[in-house]
Parts: structure tokens; C-alpha cells; sequence
């Protein structure tokens, strides 16, 4: 007998289920349900723990606060963005790309390399003939030398200067190369 | 209709109309705030994170190309950020247990169950759920939000999204049934 009526407890928790679900119970289910919970304790305990959670989980719609509270600043974004467009707007000039292309061809390349020399020249030597002479004696070793050691001369002997200069002209070519290479990617 | 409807909003706030942009959130701002509870919990960082939501929603509106409706794209944008708050900041879980002690066990069945509030006594049993039937729950409850649109921003069938409800609806009861939540019930009902 007991067995039987924990039988139909479970058959009726199922049925207290789907009062609550969206799909519901019909109504002959319904008046089973309401009878057996007449008879049965349990059951009824069941249904009222169902109806205050349902009620509790249904309260919770206003829990949701204004979505003004937390929408952006507005304004705040707009200047942010203008600044951020100028800086693309710069960077996507016509000809500051063109520049980009150009020193990045082999023939800018070897323009700017032939500029280097040239400043090189008007550090160290006296005239540009000097310059092609001592680059055609093959002497580009000793020339990356003097390089290094015109920026040492530059920083003043000091090492955290000199590991400065290299950090700017190694960002220098990095940030060139970068701008120069998304600008081939997006026009690709 | 009202994915049309979403589409020409999301036009209009692509071209920098705010207002468009406010009237999708508002649209869909249960939904993202049943989505980032559903992963916090009643925690404070909630409200930043909303925050970061709506921010990240209006920077990332540009890159929105309407592969997915706008709701699945906010909806993944807030899930994102509260899994990410989640992940640096172990969040302190609702101790039922613990409660329960505090409760009957050394102060007598009413020492705190009229303090409960309602809210508390529902959040603590969702706390304790998994996170996929708790995710469906507070979209279900807190977002109102019909199977069907539950199902298209968490990405599963319709039938899953019943059987997380269900589920976690018979897990939640099973929770709240244990000897002091009743206790703390009876005591709220005579008081």
C-alpha cells in the first residue's frame, strides 16, 4: 500500500513539474493532481515549496536594474574616437604611404642608405667622394663599426643613453615596417 | 519582424546614432544582465562588468557584420567578460550548507529565516547549480526570455534549453527541501 502510494507521489511530482512549465498540465491532470493533494501531506508540501519558488524565480525580473546606469559615456568616447581617427586619418595619407613604399623598395633602401652614408660622410669625412671610396673598398664591416661608434660618441659614453637610441631606431624601423605592411594588407 | 527591426537599429548605430545604440540595449539588457548573474552571482563586480559590457558592445559595433543576431553577439560580449572577472577573481560561492548551520543547528529553526529574503533563499539554491542550467534559469526567469531565444544565444536545440530548466528547477527544489529552508518557509509563513 505504501509502496503504491510512493508510486503515485513520484507520477504527481512529475505533474507538479509541468504546472509550472510553460507546456502545463491538462485539465483532467489538474483535478488528479488537486485531488491526490487533498489526501496526501507530502504532496501538498511539494506544491507550496513549487508555487513560493516559482514565485521567488518570477520576482526576480525586477532585480534587473536600468540599463542607463551602466551605458557609456558618450561623449567622453566621441573625443577618444576623433583623436584615434586623426591619428588613422594621418597615418592613411596618400602620400605618407607612398613615402612608406617607397624607403621600403629596394631603391629607397638603397637611397637611404646612400643618405646614412652621406651624413656619415659629413660626420666623419670630408667630402662624399670619400664616402663611395671607402664603401667600394668593401670596407662595410668597418663601416657598421664606425656606426657604433658614432652612436656611442652620440650617447656620450653613457651605456642607458646608447640602449636608448637603439630602442628608438629599432622601434623606428619596427612601427615603419608595421604601418607600411597593414597598409599593403588592407589594400590587398 | 523584430530581427529586422534589430538590423536597421544596428545600422543606424554603426553610423555613430546613440540612440539607436541605447534602444538595442535596452532591448536586450535583461538578457546580457541574466547572463553575466547567471556566470557572478549577486557579486559587486556585476555592475563593472555591465559596464564593460556595453562599452565593449559599443567599440566592437563597427566589426558586427550580423553573421548572428545582435542578441547572441551581446549575450557571448557578456558572457565573455563575467567568465573573464570569474576566472581572475575566484568568486565566493553561496555555502547552503553553511547557512543551514548558522541556522537550525546552533540557534533554533527561526534564527535567521526571517532575515532571508526571498532573493536570497532562490539565489542560493541557483548558486549551487550548474552553471548551464543556472544560465538557462536566469534567462528563462530574470530576462523572460522564451525557449526558443534562449536556445539562439546559448547556442543549443530547444529541447536542451527545457531539460537544463527543468533540470535545475527539480535540482533547486531538492536544495530548497532540505530540513532549514523548510523551516525558514514555515516560520515566513506564520510571521
Amino acid at each position: 500500500m505504501n509502496d503504491r502510494h510512493h508510486t503515485d507521489c513520484e507520477r504527481f511530482e512529475a505533474m507538479i513539474a509541468a504546472w509550472f512549465d510553460a507546456d502545463g498540465l491538462s485539465g483532467v491532470e489538474r483535478d488528479q493532481l488537486t485531488a491526490h493533494m487533498a489526501s496526501c501531506a507530502s504532496c501538498r508540501e511539494s506544491f507550496e515549496l513549487s508555487t513560493r519558488m516559482e514565485d521567488a524565480l518570477v520576482s526576480r525580473r525586477a532585480q534587473v536594474p536600468a540599463a542607463a546606469g551602466f551605458l557609456p559615456d558618450f561623449e567622453a568616447l566621441r573625443g577618444r574616437q576623433a583623436v584615434v581617427a586623426a591619428a588613422r586619418s594621418y597615418f592613411a595619407h596618400p602620400r605618407l604611404v607612398a613615402v612608406f613604399r617607397t624607403m621600403m623598395s629596394p631603391a629607397g633602401v638603397a637611397i637611404i642608405l646612400v643618405i646614412w652614408s652621406a651624413l656619415f660622410a659629413l660626420r666623419f669625412r670630408s667630402t662624399i667622394a670619400d664616402v663611395f671610396a671607402y664603401v667600394s673598398s668593401g670596407r662595410f664591416e668597418a663601416l657598421t663599426r664606425d656606426i657604433s661608434e658614432f652612436l656611442l660618441h652620440l650617447s656620450g659614453g653613457d651605456a642607458y643613453t646608447l640602449t636608448a637610441i637603439y630602442v628608438a631606431l629599432t622601434m623606428i624601423v619596427l612601427a615603419s615596417t608595421g604601418v607600411i605592411t597593414l597598409r599593403y594588407i588592407r589594400q590587398s | 519582424m523584430p530581427q529586422s527591426h534589430d538590423s536597421e537599429l544596428v545600422a543606424r548605430a554603426q553610423a555613430n546614432d546613440e540612440r539607436a545604440f541605447r534602444e538595442l540595449i535596452e532591448r536586450y539588457h535583461a538578457m546580457a544582465y541574466a547572463a553575466v548573474r547567471a556566470v557572478l552571482g549577486d557579486r559587486d563586480e556585476v555592475q563593472d562588468v555591465m559596464q564593460m559590457v556595453y562599452l565593449k558592445a559599443y567599440q566592437g559595433l563597427a566589426g558586427f557584420r550580423g553573421d548572428a543576431k545582435f542578441s547572441t553577439w551581446l549575450y557571448q560580449i557578456a558572457r565573455r567578460e563575467a567568465l573573464d572577472v570569474s576566472s581572475k577573481r575566484r568568486v565566493e560561492t553561496v555555502d547552503v550548507e553553511a547557512l543551514e548551520l548558522a541556522g537550525p543547528a546552533h540557534n533554533g529553526a527561526d534564527v535567521a529565516a526571517h532575515e532571508r529574503s526571498e532573493r536570497e533563499w532562490v539565489g542560493a539554491a541557483l548558486a549551487e547549480l550548474d552553471e548551464a542550467y543556472r544560465t538557462a534559469i536566469e534567462l528563462r526567469y530574470m530576462a523572460e526570455k522564451s525557449y526558443e531565444e534562449i536556445a539562439e544565444v546559448m547556442g543549443v536545440p530547444v529541447g536542451t534549453v527545457k531539460t537544463y530548466v527543468h533540470r535545475g528547477k527539480a535540482e533547486m527544489k531538492r536544495i530548497l527541501s532540505r530540513p532549514a529552508w523548510r523551516a525558514g518557509a514555515a516560520n515566513e509563513r506564520k510571521s
